[in-house]
């Protein structure tokens, strides 16, 4: 009974080279992505120009949009390219040094020219044309840190062993927590809880340490800041049905809501999406919003479509993973994966009111260059590991015998 | 089981999480479903009404007219432009600075530190006050008023308002700590501070608009129109602006009007055509001195001022109320009112017109009018037009030439609405050329309709915004007392005529009887229950004619001793229904504010009992005096009444308005005639009351209007003083009488030659004296005005 046997051989052209399995799941991943970021910018084109009366607003997001995605792919072909065992190699060293930039950021007196508060945020670093945002790239250190740390261990089977993959998440996320970004800070408690679950740490440890902090949670709302609060309040209130803070706190959420509801089974038309979006004056529309904005032109099959294409890109990283025996790898797609689904999944859900909204971007949809490009990386990475044949001695990693589970 | 189907456990993990993935998608797929699926028509509509820009487009007040469809009102067509105060007192950047900085941040502003809050908001501000420049230089070319006029114009808006402020921040703070002495314990300093809150609370006129310039021109006016809804960029042709931070702090798309909160509002102003007239009046019909040759002018002003109202620019919460009431009051109403989205197309908005007194008031619904309205689509420019209507005529039953003659006959430069030698007033209180304030009503007997309706001194609407106080606050003359139907008035003697008729009717006399003038009703007590002829000449009627009076008699010489004793007969009962009976505790509803019903009998002490009228009182209300009041249009009412036979008809001012059925009293046609008779013999009888003039020992007749029969009587009846008493009862000065003296009433019935009566005329003059000699000749005049102006056709004047 081998019905799901991800493990066999992959017919590969021999001239290519035997290292390399060059079709493999993670082709999926890459089209996906693709597809997602075509969306994304004609989302964006929707969210930013009216095509009729009121002249054009400032232009050529959809652009550079467009460049961002072609500087991404190019990068995600750099780093599929050599081998990614290396990564393993410098992952202490680039966690340290991205420990180092996040603590940096917060460092009082550093010139405004190099950190540069935008909305109330310390996350920039700004050098020379191109800004940094060091928490996109911590992403995907963190992720690389912790497969490194857990590949060839069984540790964190064990309650105590669950300590030291806790500190090498606690360091960056209070870090981030710090900036304050929130949003991005809150994703890394799903991916730790992927990869503890792929690296195959006891479920029941998990269970208990997720059901502790479900019951534990209320208790830290004293000590969110009043405007994290007044979101929390917001969504009651929406939930509620309590339409007096449509124009105030929360008219975000609203607007977001209208907007998506307004597209109906297969959305409005193009003219009427970019009128309709125009003038609901939705803030961060082309950014945040940008689900709004597509619900609202192609309606529910479209919202569906995207969840499709997620779930396919999610889909095809996991075979990904499945497919390669070396545990390093498969806990990089793990963790890569879990950061773009949660926060897909999140933003999602502040856009159609089931979360407050919270600054983070719908990935390869929203505009936004550093994410594209970090995203896109993450895609290669994948497509790197993918495409990697397990070298002997093969063995299938996070295996315990008879105490699976 | 699952082991043995995936031997390895990281695939099985994988599907567990692949498992978690889409149970965490569930939730999500199922809100998208629900939004799109059960509220997208709701929010479809809610996103479109966020791309149309809708307009109301003004609708014109409709007219007021009289009874030969000359226009009393009507509205001129003119604009107004008006800016909020916050504009005007430059307020508007620092208010607007802050709403819209965070509109641009959208949900990061929660994020931002106060300093960066400040630092975007200073930015904007700055740029809203450069476009608010630009805004009044536009404003000044498209008008013609230079900047620095503009400017003045706009400083003085501000001061009037702000010295508004102050006073009413003044006197709330002084009542507010006079409330907190009262409790006589030391004011905290936590309540100054919350005192000082409230008391500099903003006013009303600083979150209204005002008028910067009025009363501008059409090309103008559409000229500002366009600009009205125009919106721009505040830094033209550019949206970013880099501020400290780096960011986009101004939102592309937030409109913001080129010349902000600017409305071209429809003044339209009212005007009144008929306001102000002059009037010739034959001076050879006058009496006496006054008499003269020719036509003589009169100007006659505020015509009609009582009856028509005015209109303020103000709504207030009743006016809102009642228009919610009239909505509710039908469904089939409220969808003439509304648009197709709800909306009343009569709402009241800030500065509207809205009919303050009067006809203006009384059919604020009707004249109204609804706008119209104008839909722009933002996003293709489509515009949907609903045509306003124009508000609705009203027509009125007066006759407003007649109106202004009757004015004319009770002007003082006349001279016969002053005080005279030859009235033989000898008041101390009221000398010679004392201007005598009065009423009159002239009601058409067939119809009840009333052709004029004169109360005196009236004032005109310039008067009434330039010096209000003279017509408000003039507590001796009340210029706004509408006398004619809001006064009460003792009637004295002109009842005589309806308590014989309902004295034969039921009985209590016959037409063959005689009753004996005795000088004094009660043979012991001759300072009591008196006969004017008694207690002036020292007589008796009886003496006087050499034989007791018959009912007809009785009424031409209006013998006192003759109507006690009817009204003696009658007893309480009988006089209080004579009374009832003839109209009088009923108000006539004609819709131009508060009337006087009318009372018979004294109030009672205890609530909710029926007024008390005593044997004594029935004896005094025989001759009108004792407990009984009414007003002028009661006094032509009943005579209209008596003269249809006891038909009551409902009198009314308004042309359209419905009424009661007529009403009958039983009277018998005997009664009627002898009535008749009574009044016929009172004016042109050798010995009525009503006949003649004496002027220094010189007869000369009341009535010189050829062509006519006119039926009538005289009235004086004893008033109370005038008191006034300006700092109240425990106030140190003592109250002085300012008016004393008879009331002057004379009722008329007139027909044309041979004709039956057509037209009741009633007037009374106050504190005047002797009806005859001050009432008489206006009366006169009346008849004179109905004969001009073609009511008593087959009579010349």
């Amino acid at each position: 009974m081998r019905a799901f046997d991800l493990n066999a051989p992959t017919p590969t052209s021999q001239r290519v080279g035997k290292a390399l399995r060059l079709t493999n799941y993670a082709w999926i991943t890459v089209l996906a992505a693709l597809g997602l970021s075509l969306i994304g910018i004609y989302c964006i084109d929707v969210a930013q120009t009216v095509s009729a009366l009121n002249g054009a607003a400032p232009g050529g997001y959809a652009a550079k949009q467009l460049a961002f995605l072609a500087i991404g792919m190019l990068a995600a072909a750099c780093v599929a390219a050599p081998p990614y065992r290396w990564l393993g190699y410098f992952a202490p060293v680039g966690y340290i040094l991205i420990i180092g930039f996040l603590i940096f950021l917060l460092v009082p007196g550093v010139p405004k020219w190099i950190v540069t508060p935008r909305n109330g945020a310390r996350s920039w670093i700004d050098v020379g044309p191109i800004d940094i945002q060091p928490s996109e790239i911590a992403k995907i250190i963190y992720v690389i840190m912790m497969a490194r740390f857990m590949r060839y261990r069984d540790s964190h089977r064990t309650l105590a062993g669950l300590i030291p993959p806790a500190l090498i998440t606690g360091v960056p996320l209070a870090l981030i927590l710090l900036q304050p970004d929130l949003g991005t800070a809150v994703l890394f408690m799903p991916v730790l809880f992927a990869m503890l679950v792929a690296a195959g740490a006891k479920l029941k440890h998990l269970i208990i340490i997720v059901l502790a902090a479900a019951l534990f949670a209320p208790a830290t709302y004293p000590f969110l800041k009043p405007h994290q609060k007044a979101r929390f309040v917001g969504l009651f209130k929406q939930i509620e049905g309590d339409k007096a803070t449509a124009q105030d706190i929360n008219f975000q959420a609203y607007t977001a809501q209208t907007l998506s509801a307004a597209g109906g089974v297969v959305g409005v038309g193009e003219d009427k999406a970019r009128a309709l979006v125009h003038f609901s004056r939705l803030p961060e529309r082309h950014n945040d919003m940008i689900f709004s904005v597509l619900l609202n032109r192609f309606g529910l099959f479209g919202g569906l479509v995207a969840l499709l294409l997620y779930f396919l890109w999610t889909a095809g990283a996991l075979m990904a993973a499945a497919a390669t025996r070396d545990p390093f790898g498969r806990l990089i797609v793990v963790g890569l994966t879990a950061f773009v689904l949660a926060q897909a999944l999140i933003n999602i859900a502040m856009n159609i009111g089931l979360a407050p909204i919270t600054g983070i971007t719908l990935p390869f949809l929203s505009y936004g260059g550093s994410s594209m490009v970090s995203l896109w990386l993450m895609v290669g990475i994948i497509l790197n590991i993918a495409m990697r044949r397990p070298r002997p001695p093969v063995r299938n990693s996070f295996e315990y015998g008879d105490h699976d589970d | 089981m699952l082991k043995s189907i995936i031997p390895s456990m990281f695939h099985r993990r994988l599907l567990l999480l692949l498992a978690l993935v889409i149970i965490a998608s569930t939730p999500i797929v199922a809100q998208m479903a629900r939004l799109t699926l059960t509220r997208s028509a709701q929010a479809r509509v809610d996103a479109e009404s966020k791309m149309i820009r809708r307009q109301w487009t003004p609708t014109v007040r409709g007219r007021i007219l009289d009874r030969k469809d000359r226009v009393l009102a009507r509205d001129r067509a003119s604009y107004d432009i008006r800016l909020d105060y916050s504009v005007l007192a430059g307020e508007w950047p620092a208010q607007a600075a802050p709403r819209l900085a965070r509109r641009a941040a959208g949900a990061v502003w929660r994020d931002l530190s106060p300093l960066e809050r400040e630092a975007r908001i200073a930015t904007i501000r700055s740029l809203l006050e450069a476009h608010l420049e630009r805004g009044w230089d536009l404003l000044s070319e498209t008008t013609g008023i230079s900047r620095p006029e503009l400017d003045t114009r706009r400083a003085e808006v501000v001061a009037r308002v702000e010295r508004m402020y102050r006073s009413i921040v003044d006197r709330r703070r002084q009542e507010e700590i006079e409330a907190l002495r009262q409790r006589e314990q030391p004011i905290t300093s936590a309540e100054q501070e919350a005192l000082e809150r409230r008391v500099t609370q903003p006013i009303q006129e600083q979150l209204l608009p005002h008028v910067l310039i009025p009363s501008i021109s059409d090309s103008i006016g559409f000229a500002l129109r366009t600009l009205e809804d125009r919106t721009a960029p505040i830094i033209p042709g550019q949206y970013r602006v880099a501020g400290e931070t780096g960011e986009v702090v101004i939102d592309p798309s937030e409109p913001i009007e080129i010349i902000p909160t600017l409305r071209v509002a429809d003044a339209g102003d009212r005007q009144y055509p008929m306001e102000n007239m002059t009037v010739d009046i034959d001076a050879s019909t006058l009496p006496g001195p006054v008499k003269g040759q020719g036509k003589k002018q009169v100007d006659v002003q505020g015509v009609g001022v009582h009856i028509l109202g005015w209109i303020r620019n103000e709504v207030r919460k009743e006016d809102v109320d009642l228009r919610r009431a009239i909505l509710a009051s039908d469904p089939e109403i409220s969808k003439a009112l509304l648009t197709a989205d709800g909306r009343d197309r009569g709402e009241y908005q800030a500065l509207d017109r809205v009919g303050h007194v009067g006809i203006e008031a009384s059919q604020e619904s009707l004249l109204r009018g609804l706008r119209g309205t104008r839909e722009v689509r933002l996003d293709s420019g489509d515009e949907k037009i609903l045509p306003a209507d124009p508000g609705r005529d009203v027509r009125l039953t007066i006759d407003i030439m007649l109106q202004a003659k009757v004015q004319a006959a009770m002007t003082p430069s006349l001279g016969l609405a002053v005080v005279q030698g030859w009235h033989h007033q000898d008041s101390p209180y009221m000398p010679e050329g004392t201007k005598l304030n009065g009423a009159a009503v002239v009601l058409d007997i067939d119809t009840g309709d009333i052709l004029a309706l004169v109360s005196t001194p009236t004032f005109t609407r310039d008067e009434m915004r330039t010096n209000p106080s003279a017509v408000f606050a003039n507590d001796i003359d009340v210029p706004f007392l509408n006398r004619a139907i809001a006064k009460s008035y003792t009637p004295g003697s002109i009842v005589k005529a309806l308590v014989l008729s309902e004295s034969i009717t039921h009985g209590n006399f016959q037409t063959s009887q005689r009753i004996p003038c005795t000088g004094h009703l009660l043979p012991n007590h001759p300072d009591m229950y008196r006969c004017w002829i008694y207690k002036r000449f020292g007589t008796t009627h009886s003496a006087f004619l050499g034989h007791d009076l018959g009912g007809a008699e009785a009424l031409s010489v209006s013998c006192n001793i003759f109507f006690y004793t009817l009204g003696k007969r009658l007893g309480p009962e009988g006089i209080s229904q004579t009374f009832s009976d003839f109209g009088v505790g009923e108000a006539f509803g004609l819709g131009i504010g508060q009337e006087f019903a009318g009372q018979i009998g004294t109030p009672s002490k205890t609530p909710g009992a029926p007024p008390l009228v005593r044997p004594e009182d029935a004896i005094q209300m025989g001759i009108g005096q004792g407990p009984i009041v009414w007003t002028p249009l009661h006094a032509a009412n009943s005579y209209a009444t008596l003269v249809r036979g006891g038909v009551r008809i409902a009198p009314k001012l308004i042309a359209s308005a419905s009424r009661p059925s007529p009403r009958e009293i039983a009277l018998t046609q005997e009664s009627i005639s002898e009535s008749m008779e009574g009044l016929r013999l009172a004016v042109n009888g050798e010995r009525g009351t009503g006949r003649v003039l004496n002027i220094d020992d010189h007869d000369e007749p009341i009535f010189n209007t050829p062509g006519v029969d006119i039926w009538g009587k005289t009235g004086t009846a004893d008033a109370p003083d005038q008191i006034l008493d300006p700092d109240g009862p425990d106030g140190p000065q003592q109250p002085r009488i300012v008016r004393a003296g008879d009331h002057s009433w004379f009722v008329v019935v007139v027909g044309p030659k041979g004709g039956r009566a057509r037209y009741a005329v009633a007037v009374v003059m106050d504190f005047a004296g002797s009806g005859a000699k001050v009432s008489g000749p206006i009366c006169n005049q009346i008849i004179h005005a109905l004969v001009d102006e073609g009511y008593l056709s087959g009579a010349a004047s």
